[in-house]
């Protein structure tokens, strides 16, 4: 599974959700983002926009666009594949916009 | 007590490539380190494999581990042309397939509708040109099981905040030789104006429940799809609709939530459009007004007022977009929507507990404090003859003028709008003193028996639970009332409606709650919008609310007396 997982972001070349990837896979969501945290601590993915500043948001629990959008990640930077710029977290989105 | 069985074992299988080489390794630690009882070869073998030598030179030794270790890089070299994927990655897999059947053995799953059924579904609730009107349909329920599910225990709320804890309160204050202020503080200023917003929370509970429902069974995702096509209108795309949702609950969220978006100019202008929806704290005064002047039709008005800020909104964000705020590109909206799924009460419990437990905090610091601040207000000079001659009157009356052509150019209207600019709550608040506390009147207060009053609440709480059960299947059967006649209804009420039809007519009540409705956002959305995009947009937004408020509140009364309608 963690093997097609790694192919299926080979094939896409783009970063993928872990709910986007629950539903290719017909997988549980808590599933699919526990075999995602291994492949990152394995350092084959990098997980974008899992703002630790979603502490300081006042939504906190309120917030309904995390379980909508699901965590983002895509492959490590390696020859042919740069981290996509746009993808930074709710927090950054002034500096977003000031760059 | 069992004891837990020590011989229970089970070994992963990991596969006809690694699982001898894994054999091979543990026979050559086993046969050559005496290891300590806790640690089992193979384990040791497998953790080896899988890279972690630190783990073994901290066993055996620095000098003992170098000897497996030139084994483990050998059989590491074996296996990379046959594991392509990675030694690690191929061993987690293995695990992750056992761990994926004994779930699939022992958890027993909630029930998530059929694909099919799923499919079926979504061919409605998203279809183009059905998804909003069901939509609206779906809003419009809500807001009447709001309304009509929570006006019982409104009432019951209201007798007993106004009666056994006013009661407790004075006789308490009484008891300790309590000065004519403090009891007026304690009873007209804190007790009044947190009470008359504290009476609210069974509404609120009731629509945060309803929301968390939506939400949780997968509707709102939907919905949010539906909507993009709408939002297209205004240049934006349905992802903003996440932002406009939470509005309904708290435009400050809302407003934060914007930061998911694209581009400063998507996120500016949902963040002005975000506290046109009308957020909770604006449900009592529409609540209040609706059971004093329109009866059953209590909860259409609501819908409509609901309505009205999404139109307005709609109507602004088009105009904004065409004007101050121009869109340069078209962007994409990726969405993915989740099962349907039967809501978990555990879920809605942390939703309805979380959301109401801010608006208690809001009640016991803010609202608190400034109900404190206005009945200092109203009380100052001392000698004044009328709560109009207070501070708070003269204030509220210097303004008055300005919201006569809406209808409702009263000090006591004014000055109640004037405190809702902090927290919208506040209306409802500084009513309930300017309407039922007049000086002088905290003194006088008949004898209290708690064992009566106890009861009384019990059986207060029963009825209201019996009428609500009651309303519940009256909703579900609109036109046929199945309990209660009209004329038993309208009797009902707060303390604070049956007062207000005597300085309110029913068309200056509509353009009272429009106003309410569509003015300035609240204290702390302005704050968060200052943060987000700066002052001057914070400013603007006050403003520009303010001002279309007024014209869309005139309009309606004046058109409403040109028609005949008093």
């Amino acid at each position: 599974m963690l093997a097609k997982i790694l192919a299926e972001f080979d094939r896409e070349q783009r970063p993928l959700s872990s709910r986007e990837l629950a539903s290719t896979f017909r997988k549980d969501l808590e599933v699919i983002e526990g075999m995602l945290e291994t492949l990152v601590s394995s350092g084959r993915l990098v997980e974008l926009g899992r703002d630790g500043p979603c502490d300081q948001c006042p939504a906190q629990g309120l917030c309904i666009v995390l379980p909508l959008g699901g965590r983002q990640f895509c492959l490590v930077p390696h020859e042919g594949w740069e981290l996509p710029v746009e993808n930074g977290t709710c927090w950054e989105a002034g500096d977003r916009d000031s760059s | 007590m069992t004891k837990p069985k020590s011989n229970l074992f089970f070994q992963i299988d990991y596969g006809p490539v690694i699982e001898p080489e894994i054999e091979n390794l543990r026979a050559l630690i086993e046969e050559r380190f005496v290891l300590p009882e806790q640690i089992k070869p193979r384990w040791l073998a497998v953790k080896v494999l899988e890279g972690e030598t630190d783990l073994l030179e901290h066993i055996l030794g620095v000098e003992d581990a170098s000897v497996v270790l030139e084994r483990v890089r050998s059989i590491r070299k074996r296996l990379e042309e046959q594991v392509p994927e990675g030694l690690d990655i191929a061993m987690a897999d293995r695990r992750y397939e056992l761990v994926g059947r004994v779930v699939e053995q022992s958890l027993k799953r909630p029930k998530v509708l059929a694909s099919l059924r799923m499919e079926r579904a979504d061919r409605v609730v998203t279809h183009p040109w059905l998804g909003i009107p069901i939509f609206m349909m779906v809003m419009y329920l809500v807001f009447s099981l709001v309304v009509n599910v929570s006006e019982p225990y409104l009432e019951w709320i209201d007798a007993v905040i106004s009666g056994p804890i006013s009661s407790w309160a004075g006789a308490l204050l009484s008891s300790i030789g309590a000065s004519i202020w403090l009891r007026g503080l304690i009873l007209d200023g804190a007790i009044a104006g947190v009470g008359g917003v504290l009476i609210f929370v069974p509404g609120l509970v009731v629509l945060f429940a309803f929301i968390s429902l939506l939400e949780d069974s997968g509707y709102l995702a939907r919905v949010a799809f539906v909507m993009n096509r709408f939002l297209s209108f205004l240049g934006l795309t349905g992802k903003s609709f996440v932002p406009l949702i939470l509005g309904f609950g708290c435009a400050v969220p809302g407003i934060y939530a914007t930061r998911t978006l694209n581009g400063r100019r998507d996120r500016l202008l949902t963040a002005l459009l975000v506290p046109l929806m009308s957020c909770s704290a604006r449900l009592p005064v529409y609540v209040v007004f609706g059971m004093a002047f329109f009866g059953q039709s209590a909860d259409r008005v609501i819908w409509g007022l609901y309505a009205l800020g999404i139109a307005t909104a709609v109507l602004l964000g088009f105009f904004y977009s065409r004007t101050l705020l121009r869109s340069s590109e078209e962007m994409a909206f990726l969405m993915e929507l989740p099962s349907y799924r039967l809501p978990r009460l555990s879920n809605l419990w942390i939703h309805v507990s979380l959301r109401t437990g801010e608006f208690l905090r809001n009640a016991g610091t803010l609202i608190l404090a400034a109900s404190l601040v206005v009945w200092l207000l109203l009380n100052v000079p001392l000698k004044s003859s009328s709560l109009e001659q207070s501070a708070f009157g003269k204030v509220s009356s210097f303004v008055s003028p300005v919201l006569k052509p809406a209808g409702f150019g009263t000090w006591e209207a004014s000055g109640s709008l004037i405190t809702g600019m902090v927290a919208k709550e506040l209306v409802i608040a500084t009513m309930t003193q300017i309407y039922l506390d007049e000086p002088g009147e905290t003194d006088a207060k008949s004898e209290i028996k708690p064992l009566q009053d106890l009861v009384d609440i019990g059986r207060g709480f029963i009825v209201a639970t019996i009428r609500a059960g009651e309303r519940l299947l009256d909703t579900f059967t609109p036109g046929v009332p199945l309990f209660a006649g009209e004329g038993e209804r309208e009797e009902e009420g707060t303390a604070l409606s049956s007062v207000l039809q005597d300085s309110f007519t029913p068309l200056s009540a509509l353009a009272f709650i429009v106003f309410v409705s569509l003015y300035t956002p609240c204290m702390a959305t302005l704050g968060a919008i200052r943060a987000e995009f700066g002052g001057w947009w914070a400013l603007f937004s006050a403003v520009s609310q303010t001002g279309m408020a007024w014209l869309v509140a005139t309009l309606v009364f004046q058109l409403g007396h040109l028609l005949g309608f008093a």
